[in-house]
């Protein structure tokens, strides 16, 4: 049964890979704006679906 | 001018146009979609190369840099919002600007908050960027107050992570209390018990300190200040949960109650999240800076002006004022006359003539060209706009929770202390336990969630009927309503159409095309109404057409002269019905007869008052004279107060009076009746664009869904008694829990059990009440 000792640890680490992934969408902006990018994919212009990407970074 | 080629793309969507191309003025496109969306849109963007005053003054450098979000020597960028955004058609429009305005490089479009994103070149001034915008149909709202937002944006940001961090914590306790909660044999031994406890402990440390630290500040706060609030007692019960926790697990004496410690932290989250998320899809935050004119014409010599601030205005200035525009400061007038229309500030629309020296204040528009005027003083804090100012910040506060957090505090302490003191009689070694038990049971979650999520679908169902509410609390204020104040103008009456009635001698078509193309000459307001009237009629050449501010109107045409105007210009026997606003005619010398104006009711408008008589008293305060008296009685004979000529400041004053023992709404528009929304406990500005300015206003109503009124007034009231029944309902899960904690059997299986449970069934019960109320009240 000690098996389950290290499934915790991973489990517990999965969690966290988790938790830092949300932590790093949250960073970039992603959960600014949920509806937006939705509207953008029914827009078929490839050149502003490129741009639409460069813009979800926030980045200038 | 059809041809067929291959490969070209479309000059609008860019998209490859293979079997039908369409050329047109020599670009393709690859349907007729695509042709008429150009044009419109090239149209739009030659159209109207002026730049209107409010956006000018945007390129003032100093408030240029202050809007920006960004910028360098080739750039900037900006964020800019614009109500206006509606649909999936809008984000697509913005987001292609750069296509007709190569000067802008990239635009990015956040639909929730309706803000859009725009970086451009320098040699794009932002006074034109936002007429590009207002042309396209989105007038833009250009903020001073940046850093607000930002401060919203990072608070936004560490709440959500709060909540998943939570969240995280109490995914992985319960995982390591699956044991003791089914009683794995297998699982206790110590190893596993030091490793489980181990882990959450550590856990527990972060989530109390970072995700439950907001708890436990605000209830600091309120205790050293000795106010009641619901996170005080919330905050008992985290501390109690988690010190008494510690203490079994590191004395070895019990598995503590973390999970339950985690899942209340978790569920508080969530619930405070929900609510601001729904906050801020639909309240309505507009601040005043938006609309006062930043700069305004300072006269620099005799023939030049040059754009001041008007805080650098000194005493003698004088400040030119074009025609329509908005008086920013109090000044006297230097011009030889004018006549400024101040039905912004006092509802009254017939415009006041002034002459030299005479005073003239902020906040009235300017009807005649060009006028200068003088400052007698600086302009330190000027009148109008320090009146919106220090009143448009109303504090409500959620004044039932924390009534009953106040009793509920003392009750659960008083319970947890004579339970404690009864066992320690009976067994002092279980003293302690119980005592923490009862103030870990007893934590009102459930109580803490009921008013936001009530609140907050009640938010929901407001905001979709276009009635949008600026804070949350506000509602409670709503619901406390005793008497109702309308505003006549623009309130229970429309603001465009005018009922037009004439009385005399027969026109005979010639007359009336007369009358309609004279009065087509004018901005006078009974002009406008008598051109809507007279709509329809053939137009005739007018020669000789002049003005005589405050009497009427003389033109010729061909043969005949014709004189519009005040009756006692014209005729100084002429019989007028008292209190009128009318228009008398004179044709050729002789007198025709008057156009009486009536004001027109909004549709339903007895209806809706009588409606919403059933529930509330009602008053009326009008600007105007009291010529509709009769008519308003006809429409609702129980009106405990009907006050006619009253100036803004009457009103606040009567508003004033009727407080002093009840809770007054008053229904008004918004920009006139700004001091008497910001004096009424809740006010309510009707508006027929979202983009109107509504200082004082608690809430936004769009003036088509007014006949709704009764029912969301309904629908706040009945939250009072949602929140009743919620309150007996969480009482009674606290009672359950209490009994147990008293008799010493809360084992944390059962904690964990009862806190979810409860917060989830009271939210539930919550919404849906909220659900089938609307929908009784056919609101959604």
């Amino acid at each position: 049964m000690k098996i389950i000792a290290i499934l915790i640890g991973i489990s517990l680490i999965m969690a966290l890979v988790f938790l830092f992934a949300f932590y790093q969408a949250l960073k970039s902006g992603q959960f600014e704006d949920l509806e937006s990018p939705g509207f953008r994919l029914l827009d078929k212009k490839e050149t502003d679906i490129t741009k639409t990407n460069n813009n979800a970074k926030g980045k200038l | 001018m059809l041809e067929n080629t291959t490969s070209i793309k479309c000059k609008y969507c860019a998209s490859e146009c293979d079997d039908n191309l369409i050329v047109i003025n020599h670009q393709s496109y690859c349907c007729y979609g695509c042709a008429t969306l150009d044009d419109v849109v090239s149209k739009l963007k030659n159209q109207n190369e002026d730049v209107a005053l409010k956006y000018k003054q945007f390129d003032h450098p100093d408030l240029f840099s202050k809007l920006l979000d960004f910028q360098n020597d080739k750039l900037y960028k900006i964020s800019i919002s614009l109500p206006e955004i509606h649909c999936a058609s809008c984000v697509e429009l913005l987001e292609d600007l750069p296509a007709f305005q190569p000067l802008v490089h990239r635009t990015a479009v956040n639909f929730e908050t309706k803000t859009c994103t725009v970086w451009a070149d320098k040699a794009l001034p932002l006074s034109q960027l936002a007429q590009l915008l207002d042309n396209l149909g989105y007038p833009p709202q250009i903020s001073t107050s940046k850093l607000d937002a930002q401060a919203d944006k990072k608070r936004h940001r560490s709440m959500l992570f709060k909540m998943a961090f939570a969240g995280f914590c109490f995914g992985n306790i319960m995982l390591y209390s699956m044991p003791h909660y089914f009683g794995l044999k297998a699982l206790e031994d110590p190893f596993f018990n030091v490793i489980f406890m181990g882990l959450s402990v550590a856990l527990s440390l972060p989530l109390v300190v970072y995700s439950g630290r907001e708890y436990l500040e605000s209830a600091y706060k309120a205790a050293i200040n000795n106010k009641a609030h619901i996170h005080i007692p919330i905050a008992i019960g985290i501390v109690s949960l988690w010190l008494w926790s510690l203490y079994e697990i590191l004395s070895g004496t019990g598995h503590g109650y973390l999970d339950s410690l985690s899942g209340l932290i978790f569920f508080l989250l969530v619930g405070r999240w929900f609510q601001s998320k729904i906050y801020d899809q639909v309240s309505y935050k507009r601040d005043l800076e938006e609309f006062i004119p930043l700069l305004v014409r300072r006269v620099s010599n005799e023939s030049e002006f040059e754009w001041s601030r008007i805080s650098d205005l000194r005493k003698g200035d004088r400040i030119l004022v074009k025609n329509n525009e908005v008086i920013p400061v109090d000044a006297v007038l230097l011009s030889r006359e004018a006549s400024i229309d101040y039905s912004f500030i006092s509802g009254e629309q017939i415009p006041v003539k002034v002459e030299t020296m005479d005073d003239v204040f902020a906040g009235g528009r300017q009807l005649t060209g060009q006028i200068t005027i003088g400052l007698l003083d600086k302009p330190d804090e000027n009148k109008l706009w320090s009146a919106w100012r220090s009143e448009s910040q109303k504090s409500f506060e959620s004044k039932w929770t924390n009534k009953v957090s106040k009793y509920f505090t003392w009750v659960v302490l008083a319970i947890a202390i004579v339970s404690g003191v009864i066992w320690a009689v009976l067994d002092p070694s279980r003293a302690l336990f119980i005592t923490s038990a009862v103030l870990i049971v007893a934590c009102p979650c459930a109580l803490a969630l009921s008013a936001p999520f009530t609140y907050g679908n009640i938010l929901r169902v407001f905001s979709r009927n276009d009635f949008f509410v600026k804070q949350a609390e506000a509602i409670s204020t709503m619901a406390a309503t005793d008497i109702v104040v309308w505003d006549k103008t623009g309130t229970l009456t429309t603001k465009n159409q005018q009922g037009v009635r004439y009385e005399g001698k027969a026109l005979s078509p010639l007359h009336n095309s007369l009358i309609y193309s004279v009065s087509q000459q004018s901005t006078h307001p009974l002009s406008h109404a008598l051109v809507q009237h007279l709509h329809g009629v053939n137009t005739v050449e007018i020669s000789n057409f002049n003005e005589i501010i405050g009497r009427g109107l003389i033109a010729d045409s061909g043969a005949s002269s014709i004189k519009l105007g005040a009756p006692n210009w014209l005729n100084s026997n002429a019989q007028i019905q008292e209190n009128a606003s009318c228009v008398a005619v004179e044709i050729d010398g002789d007198f025709k007869g008057i156009f009486y104006f009536d004001q027109s009711y909004r549709e339903d408008a007895p209806q809706v008052i009588n409606a919403i008589g059933q529930d509330y008293k009602q008053a009326l305060l009008s600007g105007d004279n009291a010529s509709e008296k009769h008519r308003l009685e006809d429409m609702y004979p129980n009106w405990m107060m009907m006050n006619f000529n009253q100036k803004p400041k009457d009103k606040k004053a009567a508003i004033e009076s009727l407080q002093k023992n009840a809770t007054v709404s008053m229904i008004g528009d918004g920009m006139n009746d700004s001091l008497g929304l910001s004096a009424s406990n809740f006010g309510i500005a009707l508006t027929d664009s979202l983009n109107d300015f509504y200082p004082g206003a608690d809430a936004v109503l769009v003036s088509e869904k007014w006949t709704k009124l009764p029912s969301l007034f309904k629908l706040a009231k009945y939250s009072n008694r949602i929140l009743k029944w919620s309150l007996i309902f969480s009482l009674s899960y606290n009672i359950v829990g209490l009994a147990f904690a008293v008799t010493g059997h809360l084992t944390p299986v059962v904690a964990a059990i009862l806190m979810p449970v409860s917060s989830i069934t009271v939210v539930a019960f919550d919404a849906l009440l909220v659900r089938f109320k609307a929908k009784k009240l056919q609101l959604i």
